[in-house]
């Protein structure tokens, strides 16, 4: 595989936590700042598929896969030039994360600000300990005007031993618009508040892969 | 243009069109037929009348609609899905 190819997974054994908005997002953002972004959707509910055909193809591209041929996928991904691969996976699914974050550079664990999304969320950093993957729990779908739930939250994951994106994202109802509608919050609202915590995931994600915010910025330099 | 389109697991599911153009062989045995197992089981009405209904809306053949589940139960179950 191509080392200027970048592989993050996203996995929650927890349903509903934002793992398909996050792996399109994060994807999309990678595709607007010239990288080539590919989606790997292992989730047999397929939504990133449903979405990708929801807006006609336009990219970032989508391609479903079996847990088994995750590896394989993304070093032939890697070969045909994707720059920057996320991989969905479904809640429940050991086999399935599992294939994700062995082959991921960078380990995302969406949760909320809840008991039972925490208690979900060790069962994951657990998971990821045994491959010895850089992971980062990302609270998602708190309260937008109650910052305090979250640094509670943010405490508990630190007290268990892990650590926690500095970047939050909030529920926020443009996430649910956007993505009826087949595009992305930064497509949607540029200007909004959603895209603009989308752009700092983005670049906080590149700041721990060592890569740069900007291709576009590069090639015009 | 798609660049990754060659990775995906979905085979294009067959239409009613082509279901239909496998014609019996002399001995009675259709070519859609020989070497393939058949996979059976007893359902409600409901369910009959659903999968029946679903595969005409998506015009699919009842046997690429139940091809298509049993590829995504296998993925549910972590297995590789043998799509055919």
């Amino acid at each position: 595989m191509s080392t200027q190819t970048k592989t993050i997974a996203i996995v929650s054994q927890k349903g509903g936590v934002g793992k398909t908005t996050h792996a399109i997002h994060l994807a999309a953002a990678a595709e607007l700042q010239g990288e080539i972004a590919l989606i790997i959707d292992a989730d047999p509910q397929a939504s990133a598929c449903e979405w990708s055909s929801w807006r006609d193809g336009a990219p970032p591209e989508v391609i479903d896969s079996a847990p088994a041929r995750i590896a394989a996928k993304v070093e032939l991904a890697s070969q045909q030039g994707a720059s920057f691969i996320t991989i969905d996976t479904p809640p429940h699914s050991d086999s399935t994360a599992a294939a994700a974050v062995e082959v991921s550079d960078l380990v995302l664990i969406p949760c909320r600000p809840s008991a039972f999304d925490l208690a979900a969320m060790r069962t994951s950093l657990r998971l990821v300990e045994l491959f010895n993957r850089e992971a980062w729990v990302l609270l998602t779908a708190g309260p937008p005007n109650a910052p305090r739930i979250c640094e509670d939250a943010r405490e508990l994951v630190r007290e268990i031993g892990g650590r926690v994106c500095p970047i939050t994202l909030p529920e926020r109802a443009i996430h649910r618009h956007a993505s009826a509608d087949g595009r992305t919050v930064c497509e949607v609202e540029p200007a909004g508040k959603a895209a603009q915590e989308v752009s700092q995931l983005y670049n906080w994600t590149c700041e721990q892969l060592n890569m740069s915010t900007s291709k576009n910025v590069e090639m015009l330099a | 243009m798609s660049r990754f389109a060659n990775l995906s697991d979905r085979a294009e599911p067959p239409t009613i069109d082509e279901a239909k153009e496998s014609k019996p062989e002399l001995d009675g045995t259709p070519p859609s037929r020989v070497g393939r197992k058949a996979i059976a089981g007893y359902f409600s009405p409901e369910m009959s009348l659903a999968m029946h209904t679903c595969a005409r809306r998506n015009g699919m053949s009842l046997q690429g609609l139940m091809a298509e589940a049993f590829d995504d139960v296998l993925r549910k179950y972590g297995e590789s899905p043998v799509g055919r």
